[in-house]
């Protein structure tokens, strides 16, 4: 536990079964995501049809959904996540890699 | 009123509009300053400058009369706050007053005094200035002083603005104090006039009018540029100087002056002999003569040229900057673009003192209209029609206002301007053009006309373009505020609209604000989402992000299913709140169809089977991968081309016919077709076509599915012959042996021939499978077989019919010999030694054989008597082979059937007791009735002799025992109830039923059941039965004989009788057997045997019955030896029951 809490940053990428695509993309993600805040991060992912309470614990009621429980304010991106550009100026990254 | 939200323009259009009455306010402070009204004027002008400029003190230092020390002449601060310096010597101040002389200095930080000036920095250390910003006060060339704002506390980096402000400041204060220090010179030149008046520009005269002579001094000679040498002055000539213009006032003036006798005082222009004009001011006093008449005027001429340019320019200046401020403030205040036209025309005209003002948009085209949008002035639209109407000559800036720059007529009528005429008619005699230009955009042009010529100088029309601009602004703002109102407007109705068209959407649009906060969810949402609006609204959705057009999402419901939706986004206001709209297209459906599609498409693809489809014109549109395997044709190959193109040509067209018209008419047709494969084999096809047609019934596609038949046949083939053959030997199995030989059978009964069945079984083959194991049994079965089918012709046929059980066919025999022959070959083959399993083992078998037709027709049977010969083999010590004897056969089939059909007498009650009776020849009682068994078959008496053996082998005797005991008892007390005296029944009891563990009790209850009492009954066993059995049933014996029943020895005589049993067992009665009897008369021996059995029981005390009475011989014969009770037909052959009832009658 006391790893997790040290992650700066907690995120989740909710998905259905049937979205191999936004599977994939968590992949993607995590290769941005060593690049910008390598070792700061945690990113989990969730499907939704087999654990739809947690889905319901973080109001998701939309998949592919990523979303960023801590820093706090929480933020939630629904759709393309492979728009990698996008996600990360949702995030907030793009202003943490500024020195 | 409505004022449009405060854009960052208009927040420096209201800094301007500030600006502008700070300057307007300066200059008519400025206007009539005089020494006395000095303090009242300056004060205020610091006060407003420090404000504007947001300083915290202003100060005006100007150099003193005599020396080069600054004195602060006038000063403001913000409250609390010191004066500051009251002197400043520049000689100490090098740094601070080279930059004041260079204009202006700007200093943002005292920091950024330079080291070396280390007088300034101590200066401004010591008052705490933080900021500086001063400009020079200059007048007759030369530096004056300068007025300065300061910030204390804090540095303050000053505008370009902020420079020019205090810049034009400094410039008004220089014109206004520059003219203060004139008239204050003029004054003092007054008072020391001869002193002075080359000092102070002012000349002096006298005109005697007495003598209508005029003298003036040196000074007037310089303002008219002439010498005293060349000119003599006398009042015409004076009058000849004077501009003609002035020269009507002048004149005027003068007269009155002496007709009335007062001081003169006029301004004329001069005209000098180099043709320039100088505006002189000229004064005189009259000094009057006694007689009240002016003798002469004493006056002064003072060229006022410089001075009154610099009024003009300052009056213009105020003008001009009062004109702008009262634009900008109409430009605040102006609520449309028409109401401000029409008061910026009307403010230039009346405040601006201009002869007219109209302004002319741009349409569009480059071009104005033919009529001002706005214009004040005393014109009237027909001028404008001619003005504007487009003639050769005319500058384009007016009808086509595209210049950059303003365009100037300074003199209209000496211009060549077409139809000037009018214009100077109209007093309009100099005119400038501004376009009016906003971010690059034209908007049109305002035009002013003067009624002065050689106006517009450069100050002016810096000033007019500022007005222009900010007029072009003006009209900018106002054209984007009216944009925005009507695009809001717009926006309004159309959210309303939009709302009502969103409830009806079919898709699903949620609408968020910027944090993803749910505004609205339309219905369509709210079904996909699978939730109400209560608990969508306010809930944070998400930011969506679209790579493309359009993202695909999945919804999740409330109740655990799912949409997939396509996603869209956009950025929009809802209700005036910046918000996201996003649009859900539900393709659920879509998608499983899609899905399903693949599947079944990645299903044909896959299978096995071969698989295309056609058009309706039965064009192959798509196949399969089996179909490019199985028919050698490629997609690419197939496709577009008639099936027919497989066709082998081995199906004629009748086929093809039936074939079409079954699909046409049916739909369907399946059948094997064989096509050809594009290497040129035959394909054998099992094929199914199917009509696939739109719901009206059209035909859209033909499809059909094939199978390689090939295959499948060769797959039912081995299912054959599994199913024929013995799998452990590949031999023919039972099965196909049989089809075999009733095709062997048939074909030797068309022709005549023999054929033989042999039947073989491996002696002792447990004993191999036992201590070798199955294994080596299985091995050797296979040995056997192979020796088997080594013995016989091909035509022949080896079977295994399962175990060690082999049946041989031979067809087409001659003699059994030949069999025979066959047989002894295989008994030979056989024994041969073999090893299996290391261990030599040697085999011999039993061969039965029966022959075709003599042995039987039906396979069935000739198998059958070759499997009864093969047992008759085995009996005869094995390792030989008989052929079927049918005598054996007849009675072993007789032996089955008389078992079978006893097991069925029972039941069909087909027995039946017959009755003979025991009778007393001595007292001619009836002493006892021995029932007997009767088996009615077939109308036909069967006797006991010919069943009971059979029966007592099978068992079946125990419950025809029982039935015997039964009815015996039942018809015994049948006879008492007839009134016939008690007697005895008499029955037999089998060894078998008697050797039954539960004989007794089973007999015991019979009895009781029947209501007989026991001493009526006897039972009756053959001598046989008692000597073998009785050690065993002594018990038995006991035990019934106890209830009262009484014991009779059947056949008494025939068998070995051991005298000591006799006498234990507790025997009532001997029969002595019939043959005794029969033989009685003749044979001697048989005579002592019957008295020795009479004199055996006579000891024993034990009655006789003789049994087979015949005739009266032999009833003498045993009467005389003492013999009373015979059974025999000299009395009664055995009788039905009721016969015998009959005949007992007859005898009472």
């Amino acid at each position: 536990m006391s790893d997790v809490a040290a992650k700066s940053y907690q995120l989740l990428l909710f998905v259905a079964d049937h979205e191999n695509y936004a599977r994939q993309s968590i992949t993607a993600l995590s290769e941005v995501l060593d690049r910008l805040i390598p070792g700061q991060y945690r990113i989990e992912l969730v499907d939704v049809l087999r654990e739809p309470e947690r889905a319901e614990a973080e109001n998701v009621f939309a998949t592919p959904m990523l979303v960023r429980s801590r820093p706090s304010p929480t933020v939630r991106i629904l759709g393309d996540l492979s728009d990698q550009e996008k996600i990360v100026a949702l995030l907030g990254l793009d202003k943490a890699t500024d020195p | 009123m409505d004022m449009p939200p405060r854009s960052a323009d208009d927040q420096s259009l209201e800094r301007k509009t500030a600006l502008e009455q700070l300057i307007a306010s300066c200059a008519a402070l400025l206007v009539d300053l005089d020494e006395e009204n000095a303090q009242a004027k300056l004060s205020p002008i610091l006060r407003l400058t420090g404000e504007f400029l947001h300083a915290e003190r202003s100060h005006l230092f100007l150099r003193s009369v005599d020396d080069d020390l600054l004195q602060r002449t006038q000063a403001w601060h913000i409250p609390d706050l010191g004066d500051g310096s009251r002197h400043l010597y520049p000689a100490a101040y090098p740094w601070l007053f080279a930059q004041l002389s260079s204009g202006a200095l700007v200093l943002s930080d005292a920091a950024e005094i330079p080291v070396d000036a280390v007088a300034e920095r101590r200066l401004f250390e010591a008052q705490h200035i933080k900021a500086a910003l001063a400009a020079a006060v200059t007048w007759g060339g030369r530096f004056q002083g300068f007025v300065g704002v300061e910030t204390v506390g804090e540095a303050r980096r000053w505008t370009d603005q902020d420079v020019r402000v205090l810049k034009v400041i400094a410039h008004l204060l220089s014109s206004a104090l520059g003219g203060l220090r004139d008239r204050v010179a003029l004054r003092h030149s007054k008072a020391l006039q001869e002193t002075t008046e080359a000092l102070s520009h002012v000349g002096s005269w006298e005109w005697d009018l007495t003598s209508d002579r005029l003298k003036w001094s040196a000074e007037i000679y310089q303002i008219l540029g002439e010498t005293p040498e060349q000119f003599k002055p006398t009042p015409e000539l004076m009058l000849s100087r004077v501009h003609p213009d002035d020269r009507t006032i002048f004149e005027a003036t003068v007269q009155e002056a002496v007709a009335q006798a007062r001081p003169m005082d006029v301004t004329v222009r001069l005209l000098r002999s180099d043709d320039t004009a100088r505006s002189t001011r000229i004064q005189a006093h009259p000094i009057i003569h006694a007689g009240g008449r002016v003798e002469r005027f004493i006056g002064t001429a003072q060229d006022v040229t410089e001075l009154l340019r610099v009024q003009e320019t300052m009056q213009r200046t105020h003008r001009a900057l009062q004109t702008i401020s009262a634009c900008n403030t109409a430009i605040v205040r102006a609520t449309s673009e028409q109401e401000l036209r029409d008061r910026v025309c009307r403010i230039l005209v009346e405040r601006g003192g201009y002869r007219l003002a109209w302004v002319a948009l741009e349409h569009g085209d480059g071009h104005t209209s033919n009529l001002p949008d706005a214009w004040f002035g005393d014109v009237d639209e027909a001028f404008f029609r001619e003005l504007l109407s487009p003639k050769p000559g005319m500058p384009e800036c007016v009808t086509a206002p595209t210049q950059a720059e303003p365009t100037v007529i300074r003199d209209v009528a000496a211009s060549d301007l077409p139809g000037k005429q009018t214009w100077v008619q109209r007093g309009l005699l100099a005119c400038i053009s501004l376009p009016l230009k906003d971010n690059g955009r034209n908007l049109g042009v305002l035009v002013l006309h003067s009624d002065e010529a050689a106006v517009f100088d450069t100050e002016e029309i810096a000033h007019l373009k500022e007005l222009a601009a900010d007029l072009a602004y003006g009209l900018c703002a106002l054209r984007s505020r009216r944009e925005r109102d009507e695009a809001r407007n717009y926006l309004e109705a159309s959210e309303q609209s939009l709302r009502a068209v969103l409830e009806r959407d079919t898709d699903g649009v949620l609408v968020t604000d910027r944090s993803a906060r749910i505004l609205f969810a339309n219905p369509a949402a709210q079904a996909m989402l699978g939730r109400p609006f209560e608990c969508l609204l306010g809930h944070t959705f998400a930011f969506p992000v679209v790579g493309g057009e359009k993202a695909e999402i999945t919804l999740l419901r409330l109740d655990g299913s799912f949409v997939i939706a396509e996603m869209r986004a956009a950025e929009t206001e809802w209700y005036k709140i910046p918000a996201v709209v996003i649009a859900m297209h539900d393709v659920t459906d879509e998608r499983r169809a899609e899905e399903q599609s693949r599947i079944w498409a990645t299903v044909l693809e896959r299978s096995g089977e071969l698989i295309f489809v056609t058009d309706a014109q039965r064009r192959i549109i798509a196949v399969n991968r089996a179909f490019e395997t199985l028919t050698g044709y490629t997609s690419e190959e197939a496709v577009g081309r008639d099936p027919r193109f497989l066709a082998s040509g081995l199906e004629d067209k009748t086929f093809y016919a039936e074939l079409w018209h079954a699909v046409n008419t049916t739909g369907h047709w399946q059948g094997e077709i064989r096509d050809r494969r594009k290497s040129g084999e035959i394909l054998p096809l099992w094929l199914a076509i199917t009509a696939a047609g739109d719901p009206h019934g059209t035909i859209e596609h033909y499809i059909a599915i094939g199978s390689d038949v090939s295959e499948r046949k060769a797959a039912e083939e081995r299912i054959h012959f599994l199913a024929y053959h013995d799998a452990l030997t590949g031999l023919p199995n039972r099965v196909l042996f049989k089809d075999r030989l009733r095709l062997s059978t048939a074909h030797a009964q068309r022709t005549g021939t023999r054929a033989s069945v042999l039947f073989l079984d491996i002696d002792r083959f447990k004993n191999i499978n036992d201590s070798l194991g199955h294994e080596a049994g299985d091995e050797l079965l296979k040995i056997v077989a192979e020796r088997l089918t080594h013995c016989v012709r091909r035509e022949d046929t080896v079977s295994r019919q399962g175990g060690d059980e082999f049946l041989l066919l031979l067809c087409q025999i001659g003699t059994p010999n030949d069999v025979a022959q066959v047989a002894l070959k295989i008994l030979d083959e056989l024994a041969k030694p073999c090893v299996i399993a290391d261990t030599e083992v040697q085999v011999t078998a039993s061969i039965g054989i029966a022959m075709f037709p003599e042995d039987g027709l039906e396979p069935e049977i000739l198998v059958r008597n070759a499997d009864t010969a093969m047992y008759y083999a085995k009996e005869r010590g094995r390792n030989n082979f008989q052929f079927f004897v049918t005598d054996l056969n007849r009675r072993v089939s007789e032996r089955l059937g008389l078992e079978n059909a006893l097991r069925r007498a029972i039941d069909l009650a087909e027995f039946e007791l017959h009755y003979q009776p025991q009778v007393n020849v001595r007292t001619g009682r009836v002493e006892g009735v021995e029932a007997l068994l009767r088996w009615r078959r077939d109308d036909r008496l069967v006797p006991p002799a010919e069943f009971v053996g059979v029966a007592e082998e099978s068992g079946l005797i125990v419950p025809i025992g029982e039935w015997v005991v039964r009815e015996a008892c039942r018809q015994g007390t049948a006879w008492l109830h007839a009134g016939m005296p008690p007697t005895r029944i008499a029955i037999n009891l089998s060894a078998v039923q008697f050797n039954q563990r539960d004989a007794f009790e089973r007999l015991r209850d019979i009895i009781s059941q029947a209501c007989v009492k026991p001493s009526n009954v006897e039972v009756e066993l053959t001598e046989n039965t008692f000597m073998q059995e009785a050690e065993n049933n002594l018990l038995t014996l006991n035990a019934l004989k106890e209830t009262g029943v009484g014991l009779a020895i059947d056949d008494f005589g025939t068998g070995y009788s051991n005298l000591n049993y006799l006498r234990r067992f507790p025997v009532d009665r001997i029969k002595v057997d019939q043959t005794f009897v029969r033989d009685l008369p003749s044979d001697p021996i048989d005579r002592a045997v019957i008295e020795a059995i009479i004199a055996l029981a006579k000891s024993l005390n034990v009655d006789v019955v003789a049994e087979g009475v015949e005739t009266e011989e032999e009833r003498k014969l045993l009467e005389e030896r003492d013999c009373e009770v015979f059974q025999g037909y000299i009395f009664s052959p055995p009788l039905p029951a009721h016969e015998m009832t009959e005949w007992w009658r007859q005898r009472l």
